[in-house]
């Protein structure tokens, strides 16, 4: 049965300086898909485009069956969270709440058990009578979230929603918000480029770079297997390579004529490759457990030359035995790894790597 | 000498000359004093005439201005500046040429005649007032109504519009109520120019006495003929009007005393 909710088929749109070029995505009913990129890579005017506020140039979108490319943005029946929450500030929390569900068609009865159902899993009960200007970012957020939930939306669009949270509070709300969602089963399009909060909430994700959607998978092929270049070094694969196959060996690369990494069954078909490695996929080999020597493929012998420590994982820069780089990999280590006791700048280790998390494209 | 010094002392030195100014007006009142000119029958009429046409021209506007302030603040059409420019331009040009312009095109015989089927003469008569009135501060009240408009976060008529409200609706709810102190503001300035307009008024009304005899009109008739103490009385109640409007704006925007942005220490230099 095709479940797809939020369909967006071929669509551009001229801004100016600035295009949405070709976009298509389908979200299933009940879906929270992350729209990943950087600023100004075109996020915030494909969510506006999905509400009416864009007139586009080419192409549809489609709400299940229904095409509503051509409605207004007060028909398309679409929630929208924006970044600044932009709560009405000469009303009430409680009128804020209260506007969306004025449009619904529930009786007055049915509208005031709504109301209560939705401050009640919002936990926003307190602040009913309080104004928007005071209030903290995570009750507005819950207070924006609510009044878009209000008038019983079947999708509900989120442009940064955490963007202007503490970092402390931001954790317990992305749970909360997941909840939510689930609670009403909304289809949901959250667009962010903070990649903490698109793993941790997103059940599909796709990424967006100067105005293209590159890639669209679920969580973990998504962040496992980046599918250019572009998109590993936005998915923080620090470690990119320009590397030549060996000729001597075809299964393998030799990067700036430094080491030589194996690469099975990898390798594209060409001369010149580029290989994209994760920091966190490179492991500091334990000396003493010697299970670790078969399961990396690829082991180097080196020294740290620098290190980073911060509140929960360790940087680590390491230059490979015999290399004349200033360092060749950056190595992201747990915070409460023990090894991490004896990593002191110019401390020789042996790391290793599996082939599968080396990445080559042409 | 610091620059805040310097600044405090270049200020006040002006509030002080103005204030002077002012204050002549009440110390040149003649031997009957203000009080006794309140009740004289011209000062009277003057008063009243300008009053009611005054709240005749701010409604009508303060109606007008409102949608082309959205107009501006909202939407980009070719050739917006050029239209901008042409509604600015009485703000730029000495309000006697604006009365001249509006005495040619309603002085116009075709334009006259089409008026007169309607029962409307303009030109030298009290509906003349209004319409000159009308003119010399529309400019104004569209200028300042298109700032209000402005600094509201379009993204609140978004949100409005995403609940199921039409655009129109969404003026109603959401961008007039967030715009209501401005445009009580600009009402108030309004008002003032309104009833302070003088040169249009001259032209388009004719300024005849106690028939197009606003008070800025009494003042000049009087200060004509020699008669200084009706003039500065007319002079005095400009004055009170238009103090009493900008007192009013101080309240609308909560700056008795001090306002949230005086009290905030990042905008202002502390040593």
């Amino acid at each position: 049965m095709n479940n797809e909710y939020l369909i967006l088929k071929n669509i551009s749109l001229k801004l100016n300086e600035f295009m949405l070029d070709d976009i298509n995505l389908s979200i299933n009913k009940g879906q929270y898909h992350i729209l990943l990129g950087p600023s100004g890579s075109g996020k915030s005017s494909l969510l506006k485009s999905i509400l009416g506020f864009y007139k586009i140039n080419n192409g549809s979108i489609w709400c299940g069956d229904k095409n509503i490319t051509k409605k207004s943005p007060e028909k398309r029946r679409i929630g929208y969270v924006p970044q600044n929450f932009a709560l009405f500030s000469h009303m009430t929390v409680e009128e804020n709440i209260k506007y969306g569900i004025k449009m619904t068609n529930l009786s007055a009865h049915e509208s005031d058990k709504y109301f209560k159902r939705l401050i009640g899993i919002l936990g926003i009960e307190h602040l009913l009578s309080r104004k928007t200007h005071n209030l903290s970012g995570g009750e507005k957020q819950k207070v924006a979230l609510g009044r878009a939930l209000g008038m019983k939306p079947e999708i509900i669009l989120l442009d940064e929603p955490f963007s202007a949270i503490d970092e402390n509070c931001k954790r317990i709300l992305w749970y909360e918000l997941k909840q939510i969602m689930e609670e009403f089963n909304i289809t949901t399009l959250h667009i962010t480029h903070n990649l903490e909060e698109a793993e941790t909430l997103g059940d599909n994700l796709s990424l967006m770079i100067n105005g293209k959607i590159i890639q669209t998978n679920d969580k973990i092929n998504f962040f496992r297997y980046p599918i250019n270049e572009q998109a590993a070094r936005y998915l923080n694969y620090r470690n990119i390579f320009k590397g030549k196959i060996n000729s001597a060996n075809p299964n393998s690369i030799i990067i700036n004529n430094n080491f030589i990494l194996q690469v099975n069954g990898s390798i594209p078909n060409s001369n010149e490759v580029t290989v994209c490695i994760s920091p966190l996929n490179i492991r500091i080999i334990d000396d003493n457990n010697h299970s670790d020597d078969t399961t990396y493929s690829n082991q180097f012998y080196g020294l740290i030359v620098n290190s980073l420590q911060l509140l929960e994982y360790n940087l680590l820069w390491f230059r490979i035995k015999g290399s004349n780089q200033q360092y060749d990999l950056e190595i992201k280590c747990p915070g409460y790894s023990d090894q991490l006791a004896n990593m002191y700048i110019g401390k020789k280790v042996r790391i290793g790597l599996r082939e599968p998390d080396i990445l080559c494209y042409t | 000498m610091n620059l805040k010094k310097c600044l405090s002392i270049f200020t006040i030195l002006f509030a002080v000359i103005i204030a002077l100014a002012i204050l002549s007006l009440f110390t040149q009142s003649g031997s009957k004093g203000i009080t006794d000119y309140l009740f004289n029958e011209e000062i009277q009429y003057s008063l009243m005439l300008s009053l009611l046409t005054g709240c005749i021209s701010t409604t009508l506007v303060i109606i007008t201005a409102i949608p082309i302030a959205y107009f501006f603040a909202r939407y980009l059409i070719p050739g917006q500046k050029i239209i901008k420019t042409i509604l600015f331009l009485p703000m730029a040009f000495p309000e006697i040429v604006l009365g001249l312009c509006l005495l040619l095109l309603f002085g116009h015989p075709l334009v006259k005649e089409w008026l007169s089927v309607f029962g409307i003469e303009i030109t030298f008569s009290k509906t003349g007032i209004v319409v000159a009135q009308f003119f010399t501060a529309l400019p104004y009240a569209i200028s300042t109504i298109t700032t209000v408009f402005s600094e509201i976060d379009l993204q609140q008529e978004l949100v409005s519009r995403s609940l199921g409200y039409s655009q129109l609706n969404t003026i109603r709810h959401i961008t007039l109520p967030l715009a209501k102190k401005g445009i009580a503001a600009a009402t108030t300035i309004v008002f003032a120019r309104c009833v302070g307009a003088f040169g249009s008024v001259l032209i388009l009304a004719g300024g005849s006495r106690m028939n197009a005899e606003t008070l800025p009109i009494s003042l000049y008739l009087n200060l004509s003929y020699g008669n200084m103490d009706m003039a500065i009385t007319s002079g005095l109640m400009l004055v009170i009007i238009a103090f009493a409007g900008l007192f009013i704006i101080e309240i609308i925007e909560g700056n008795i005393g001090h306002s949230i942005t005086d009290k905030n220490p990042d905008t202002r230099w502390n040593v």
